[in-house]
């Protein structure tokens, strides 16, 4: 199942971000995907900002792994744009993220993570609309649960009749 | 013969780091002189170590961190009883990676019942610029730019440190590692696009000074690598080898503007005559050229280290701990490590 959304501007983005925040809980795991500069990180700071996180949110590529904990909920922040392999993910201590579900954990590049996790899980993938303008992105959200059925309903309802949607 | 007291003899601090990919350790004597300082990614590790050692891997510190300690030892010509306390890095950075390196810290001065002093990296960073002006007093500018971080930093008088601005996305030295993924030149970005750009023209093609006239003094990169991807897209040729160096360049220039005057700019706005720049990123040449013709333009001091202590290393560490030793600041064996702690 899947939903297409086109954002206008980073400030879409992250609106869209605060938005989703609204329906997650604690063990909900979003994997990002799509090319540099799509916007996953503008996203996550939107969701930051729905969860009234104090600080900004910075690129976790570096840093592999930031947590949040001043939010609503506790903001796992990884990135995955360095590392490769399920070796790699597992030394990096992606796993015990994954399973501890103590709070929404948001995996940048999470395409990488795909064919390993055993988790369900929301897909959203960002891409460039070269014709459309620097600034505008399509985002594609997936999911395979009815669990995230049951939230994507909620989130539909959330984001403005019609808003952006494909 | 006049007999030394402890106040006049050596102090040696063996300095551990393992925050991030490197494992690092150092022996420093006096917070100044920098006796050893060995990084896993050197080459003579790699010998040792029998093998190119992943570019990220957290647990890979458990297999270097005993080679890399008695690496620094050996350098350095002294033994672990001749040390007088050990400085770990115990924040910000991965949990599992940043594990190793206190646990390693923890047994050693167990063991040799040493003190133990648990240090914060970007301190670390700022510290850098101490081992070569170790008597430098306190009441400066310090900005920290690397892969993982970008911020200023007003350092009081008594050496107390607060952080006056950060990057709201990403930190430049990612700016220059993504920039150079995405044009297929390697990894890490900063040294190459460093290289590439001195035969390139800066002000061939304009990139956009982001968060120039903010009113802060934080800073953002992430915009600046979508205007160059989203510029490749609607001109393939950019892309094209003889046009890299001045896309380079141009790119280049626009994160040094940035850095440069904002750093300027707050020296300024909080009187500061003297500023310490740090991290990977202050390794960068043409970043180095302008931050000295700027300071000189505004009165204002600038202190860069050497390129090798910019990067991560552990005498940095050894510094910082060497200061907080002389102020009675150690701690117990109930330190704990964390993934993020800001200044």
């Amino acid at each position: 199942m899947h939903l297409e959304i086109l954002l206008e501007s980073p400030v879409h983005t992250a609106d869209i971000g605060i938005k989703l925040s609204r329906i997650l809980k604690a063990g909900d795991i979003l994997l990002l995907s799509g090319e540099l500069g799509g916007g996953k990180t503008t996203f996550v700071s939107g969701l930051a900002r729905g969860l009234k996180l104090k600080e900004d949110v910075s690129s976790p590529s570096f840093t592999i792994i930031n947590e949040y904990i001043n939010g609503k909920l506790r903001l796992i922040h990884i990135d995955l744009y360095r590392l490769e392999g399920e070796a790699e993910f597992e030394n990096a201590g992606i796993d015990r993220y994954i399973s501890k579900k103590s709070g929404i954990v948001c995996i940048e590049w999470g395409e990488k993570l795909e064919k390993f996790i055993d988790k369900d899980y929301l897909k959203i993938d960002f891409k460039y609309c070269p014709d459309k303008g620097i600034d505008k992105r399509i985002i594609m959200i997936n999911w395979k649960s009815t669990y995230w059925d049951r939230k994507i309903k909620r989130f539909r309802k959330i984001i403005r009749k019609k808003e952006g949607l494909l | 013969m006049k007999k030394r007291t402890m106040t006049d003899r050596d102090i040696y601090i063996l300095g551990i780091e393992t925050s991030c990919d490197d494992t690092c350790a150092s022996v420093i004597a006096n917070g100044t002189n920098i006796l050893s300082n060995v990084v896993s990614s050197q080459n003579e590790i790699h010998k040792k170590y029998g093998g190119v050692v992943p570019e990220v891997a957290s647990r890979r510190h458990i297999e270097m961190i005993d080679i890399v300690i008695m690496e620094a030892l050996s350098i350095a010509g002294k033994h672990i009883e001749e040390i007088d306390a050990v400085s770990v890095t115990n924040r910000p950075g991965l949990i599992g990676s940043l594990l190793v390196g206190v646990g390693a810290a923890k047994s050693i001065c167990y063991s040799k019942s040493l003190p133990l002093i648990a240090v914060n990296h970007l301190e670390a960073h700022l510290y850098s610029n101490m081992i070569e002006n170790p008597l430098i007093e306190g009441g400066l500018l310090g900005l920290i730019v690397s892969g993982g971080h970008s911020s200023l930093y007003l350092v009081d008088r008594e050496w107390n440190i607060t952080e006056v601005g950060h990057t709201v996305d990403d930190a430049a030295g990612e700016a220059f590692d993504k920039i150079a993924r995405y044009l297929g030149l390697g990894y890490p970005g900063g040294p190459v696009i460093d290289r590439l750009a001195e035969s390139g023209s800066e002000d061939l093609i304009e990139f956009p000074r982001p968060m120039m006239e903010s009113g802060d003094f934080n800073f953002s990169f992430s915009g600046l690598k979508t205007s160059l991807i989203y510029r490749t897209k609607k001109h393939r040729e950019l892309m094209d080898k003889g046009s890299i160096p001045d896309l380079v360049a141009g790119f280049q220039k626009a994160v040094v503007d940035v850095l440069t005057h904002k750093t300027i700019a707050a020296a300024r706005k909080y009187g500061m005559e003297r500023v310490f720049v740090s991290g990977g990123v202050a390794a960068n040449s043409r970043l180095r050229e302008e931050f000295l013709r700027l300071g000189s333009e505004n009165n204002i001091r600038i202190y860069i280290p050497p390129a090798g202590l910019c990067m991560d290393n552990a005498a940095m560490v050894g510094c910082l701990g060497y200061h907080r030793l002389k102020r009675g600041l150690t701690d117990d064996f109930e330190i704990d490590v964390y993934s993020r702690s800001d200044l």
